[in-house]
């Protein structure tokens, strides 16, 4: 009992810090972890680890706020459609086996790696004195490049839909969406890795609601301690990779997560 | 690091400041309070105060949509407006259709 609750604490630790990381809520880590190392059937792992996902989404509002990147406008818009996505994967939880989820859960981190790999040296900025930066783009500073940068959004409706499957997703796989948010925005949208991080974290606390609400409800999420524990860990790791945050460049970041993402892959695709 | 967006929303920063933080705290100083419960051996009281916390979790990240809409109230930007009120009714709308 108590080294399950220390691998939870751990793994949601390890969610949190990637949170701060990477913009992601670590449901990409959390499910195989209590999946697979502590023997929770897909349904439980993907309650307790949308209350991680809470926790990170969270955690956010302790980032110190003169180094908050946050795109309001950017996270509505595409709250609407993930929100839209979330809602109507909850409505419909039971219609596919654990085995279909697991299979949805491996596809899922192979495509997303594919495409962190693909794309890992685009960076999105433009030079400081751009003036059309449309209804979503932004100005920030580069840490980078030690000096203002800007950027502006591309392809909306693919955001959107991107967005709206990531919804689904959050409430059938037990990702707060962010894993699939965080590639788009960078690889598709034109939007810089830290700024698709920080949108990201505002986001996913939204779009895991209805998973949250309907696993509370059929009763996989019953094992509260653990979920406590396990949140409890992502508050924590939050707070630490936030301080490791500008150490860490953001092409490894990527490539890191490429290699993690692709191992979860081949756990659900081939190892089951 | 600092974004345009964050000079901009005053609104934003001050529910962070306000309520993001403090919300965090007592989320934290809960989850440690419940998990010492369960430890403890009572575990339906333990129970009782994590659920108390999930809410707590499920409240917050609202909050910042909520903040987004009195800020972009406050710009008078009608599209997001409508944009931040769908978002909320549609959190209700899953909450509750789920409850009932």
């Amino acid at each position: 009992m108590i080294s399950s609750d220390v691998f939870a604490l751990l793994g949601g630790a390890g969610a949190g810090f990637l949170g701060a990381l990477v913009g992601i809520g670590g449901g990409v880590f959390l499910v195989p972890l209590l999946d697979g190392l502590l023997g929770l059937s897909f349904s439980e792992a993907r309650g307790v680890s949308l209350i991680g996902v809470l926790g990170t989404s969270s955690s956010a509002a302790m980032a110190p706020t003169g180094r908050r990147l946050v795109n309001p406008r950017l996270a509505i818009v595409l709250l609407l459609f993930s929100v839209t996505g979330a809602t109507l994967g909850a409505r419909f939880l039971g219609l596919f086996t654990e085995r279909t989820y697991e299979v949805m859960f491996g596809v899922t981190t192979a495509i997303v790696a594919a495409l962190m790999l693909s794309r890992r040296n685009i960076r999105n900025v433009l030079p400081a004195g751009t003036t059309d930066l449309g209804m979503f783009g932004g100005r920030m500073h580069d840490d980078d490049q030690a000096c203002e940068v800007t950027y502006r959004l591309k392809r909306l409706p693919v955001a959107a839909g991107v967005s709206f499957v990531a919804g689904v997703l959050a409430s059938f796989i037990g990702v707060g969406g962010g894993i699939i948010i965080v590639p788009m925005l960078n690889a598709l949208c034109g939007i810089p890795m830290r700024v698709a991080a920080a949108t990201s974290v505002l986001m996913i606390g939204v779009t895991a609601i209805p998973g949250v609400v309907a696993s509370w409800h059929n009763g996989s999420l019953s094992d509260y301690h653990l979920a406590g524990i396990t949140c409890l860990g992502a508050l924590a790791g939050f707070q630490v990779g936030l301080r490791l945050c500008p150490y860490f460049p953001v092409k490894w970041l990527k490539v890191g997560m490429a290699a993690l993402l692709a191992a979860v892959s081949a756990q659900y695709l081939f190892l089951r | 690091m600092t974004s345009e967006h964050e000079t901009r929303s005053g609104v934003q920063a001050w529910v962070q400041v306000h309520l993001g933080r403090p919300g965090y705290v007592v989320a934290f100083a809960g989850l440690c309070m419940g998990t010492l419960v369960y430890f403890a051996g009572s575990r339906a009281a333990a129970s009782g105060v994590l659920a108390v916390v999930f809410g707590l979790l499920v409240a917050l990240p609202v909050v910042n949509v909520i903040a987004i809409l009195i800020e972009e109230v406050r710009r008078r930007d009608w599209p997001f407006v409508v944009a931040a009120v769908v978002v909320i009714g549609l959190i209700a709308y899953g909450v509750f259709d789920r409850i009932n």
